[in-house]
């Protein structure tokens, strides 16, 4: 089961390279929080405290399933701007690059393979990492940006559940910080670049120059 | 005690936004600088204290915390006058946040464990928005959108580090992910070596936003261009010192292994030259007074990692430069504040005749501007020569040569564009001169001074203090 969610996680990153629609992005980041759910309680194990699992289910599930999604999709519906800009690059070189971050995560995985953090975990969260930036660099609107800053603190995630469940209580408050910064960052897109930036291009943020 | 601080800057936040009058909000916010000034006095006498178990008042964090508290005072002074025209709820936010950021550096420069750090690091974003989003221009908007944006990237990847890291605890040489810890498991030779360099790397690319060093330093560069120059101030010193002390602490927990200690020297040499690369480059094209100031703190932040870089004396030399530019940044961003004040811009090719109109704050920023350059008696050109002696003697002739180069061209750039401003002739009747603050001038005068007295007199007092940091 453990493995099935993070080979359909895997996919939806791979997916995000194609997804030509803001809703798309939408769908897939809150896809994205429940497979976390799902994953962290797999690890969590049944001897751990109900306090501990109330606390990933309240990280993953209300922030990165539910919260997150509902603002991106608020977004979406007030600035009415739904498809990824046109003269971004096209979906093969797009995918092609995906694939090729998928490769060099695997052979990086391979090289630094380590007993104390899960192989598998360590491969499909870099990948997250390579595709989060590649999704900033290629991609020319801010939402497409934004939706690459929350890919990175999926994939942040999914590491921490790499090295190990016994990590001090500071680092799981540390992972909630990063995802309420994320949150932050949708709440200042809704309230302030949403409606003065109306087709959302970043070429508009170009202004502060030497 | 850290707890009683807290608290009062709780109160203080509650008072100054509860109050109703321009004069109230500045008196409180006042107060809460002066608390922090009895603090620093507290902290320095009872250095080595832990309290409230992830804080430690080690000698590090209480040198950078009385230079911010100094300097977040003569901020705030200024602030008052900066301000002026400001409605007093952007009075009030502006002040909220300021006060936001230094409880957030207070947290960075006192944390024992790596994740604390982290934390409050990343509540340092939020505090230097407030201040960078303050005009609520389109520009302003940009620049805390993409510091924002930066930022948390940068902090994301620096918790992918923090998280490698704690391979070392979780293989249980290390019982938590204190710096006393990490540094004991790690010279013991616990953990993946390839981890931790990973770690490394990622923590110094996370936290270079802060420290304004390459990759990242362009965001604190415009984020100090669209805050309220008081603030640049406060940001280019205070902050620029909090990221110094995150990296600085990081990379001491490496030390203790030879072929780690080598990695992050030939990490921090790299990303030193370029920083060194950056300032040269973009000091050559930007016209306007703040921005040369922050490519200046570029420039400056790159030789601190130069000389950890190197290790040795070179180590020395970064920990004094760094405690150094703290002042001298301060002071500079202060005066340009006036001169932003006095001339209503701060492009450099349009203003001059600085010195007939302010005679006194002319002569802080000459001061400044030797400072800066690191020519003597500054204190600067004592660390300087110490990092590229200390490459010669290591037998880096390859990066001292560019470095060096570099250096030049800094110092070009930095006369060229500052010196017309205080000597070329100009319409004095286009000046607004009631903005001077001959007061403010003469503080910061001394505080260069100081600087100086610094570079020409060996303070037994000084070495000790940084031998502490360092060894």
């Amino acid at each position: 089961m453990l493995l099935l969610f993070i080979i359909i996680y895997a996919v939806s990153l791979l997916y995000l390279a194609v997804a030509e629609r803001f809703r798309h992005y939408a769908w897939l980041v809150g896809l994205q929080g429940w497979l976390l759910m799902g994953i962290a309680l797999m690890q969590l194990g049944p001897g751990e405290s109900w306090g501990a699992k109330i606390f990933v289910v309240a990280e993953t599930l209300l922030c990165k399933g539910i919260l997150v999604p509902y603002l991106l999709f608020r977004i979406i519906r007030n600035t009415k701007i739904n498809r990824v800009s046109r003269k971004s690059m096209s979906a093969f070189v797009s995918i092609l690059l995906s694939v090729a971050a998928l490769v060099v995560s695997l052979s990086i995985t391979r090289w630094v393979s380590d007993s104390q953090a899960g192989t598998l975990f360590f491969g499909v969260s870099l990948f997250g990492l390579l595709a989060g930036l590649l999704l900033i660099t290629t991609r020319q609107r801010i939402f497409s940006h934004l939706v690459g800053f929350l890919i990175i603190e999926n994939a942040v995630f999914l590491f921490s559940l790499a090295v190990g469940a016994e990590l001090p209580m500071l680092v799981n408050i540390g992972i909630l910080l990063d995802i309420l910064m994320g949150v932050l960052m949708l709440g200042l897109f809704l309230s302030k670049i949403g409606d003065r930036l109306p087709n959302l291009d970043n070429e508009k943020l170009s202004s502060i120059k030497d | 005690m850290l707890i009683n601080l807290l608290i009062i800057s709780l109160v203080t936040v509650l008072f100054v936004t509860l109050s109703r009058k321009r004069v109230y909000v500045q008196f409180f916010a006042q107060i809460f600088f002066l608390v922090q000034v009895a603090f620093a006095t507290w902290a320095v006498l009872n250095r080595g204290t832990t309290t409230l178990t992830y804080f430690t008042l080690d000698t590090l964090g209480v040198a950078y915390y009385v230079l911010m508290a100094l300097v977040g005072w003569i901020c705030c002074w200024q602030s008052s006058r900066y301000l002026d025209q400001e409605s007093l709820r952007e009075c009030k936010i502006y002040l909220v946040s300021l006060i936001a950021l230094n409880v957030a550096l207070t947290g960075v420069y006192f944390a024992n464990d790596i994740t604390v750090t982290w934390i409050f690091l990343e509540a340092t974003t939020l505090a230097a928005a407030g201040l960078t989003y303050h005009r609520r221009t389109m520009r302003s908007l940009e620049a805390t959108w993409k510091y924002i944006f930066v930022s948390s990237a940068g902090i994301a990847v620096a918790y992918l580090g923090i998280l490698l890291l704690s391979t070392v605890s979780a293989s249980g040489a290390a019982a938590d992910l204190s710096y006393a810890a990490l540094t004991q498991a790690i010279a013991s030779g616990a953990g993946n070596p390839l981890y931790i360099k990973l770690a490394f790397l990622f923590i110094l690319v996370g936290y270079s936003s802060k420290v304004e060093v390459f990759p990242f330093c362009t965001v604190g560069v415009d984020a100090n261009h669209s805050a309220p120059t008081p603030a640049s101030a406060f940001i280019s010193s205070a902050l620029v010192g909090g990221g110094f002390v995150a990296v600085f602490r990081v990379w001491k927990t490496m030390q203790g292994a030879a072929a780690l200690a080598s990695w992050t020297g030939h990490v921090l040499l790299l990303v030193g030259g370029l920083s060194l690369l950056m300032a040269a480059v973009y000091l050559g094209r930007t016209k306007n007074l703040k921005r040369l100031a922050s490519y200046s703190t570029v420039e400056n932040s790159g030789l601190m990692m130069l000389g950890l870089g190197i290790g040795g004396l070179g180590v020395w030399a970064a920990v004094l430069h760094s405690l150094a530019h703290t002042l001298i940044k301060g002071s500079f961003m202060l005066q340009i504040s006036v001169v932003g004040k006095m001339y209503g811009s701060y492009k450099a090719a349009r203003n001059g005749g600085y010195f007939r109109a302010d005679p006194l704050g002319a002569l802080v920023l000459v001061c400044c501007l030797i400072a800066l350059i690191a020519m003597p008696p500054s204190v600067l050109f004592r660390t300087e020569y110490l990092i590229l002696t200390g490459l010669l003697d290591k037998g880096l002739w390859w990066v001292f040569v560019p470095v060096a180069l570099l250096l030049v061209a800094v110092i070009y750039w930095l006369c060229v564009k500052l010196l017309p401003l205080v000597s070329r002739p100009a319409d004095l009747s286009r000046i607004n001169r009631e903005a001077r603050n001959p007061l403010l001038s003469a503080v910061l005068l001394l505080l260069v001074l100081l600087t100086f007295a610094a570079g020409v007199w060996q303070a037994p007092e000084l070495v000790r203090l940084v031998d502490t940091i360092v060894y």
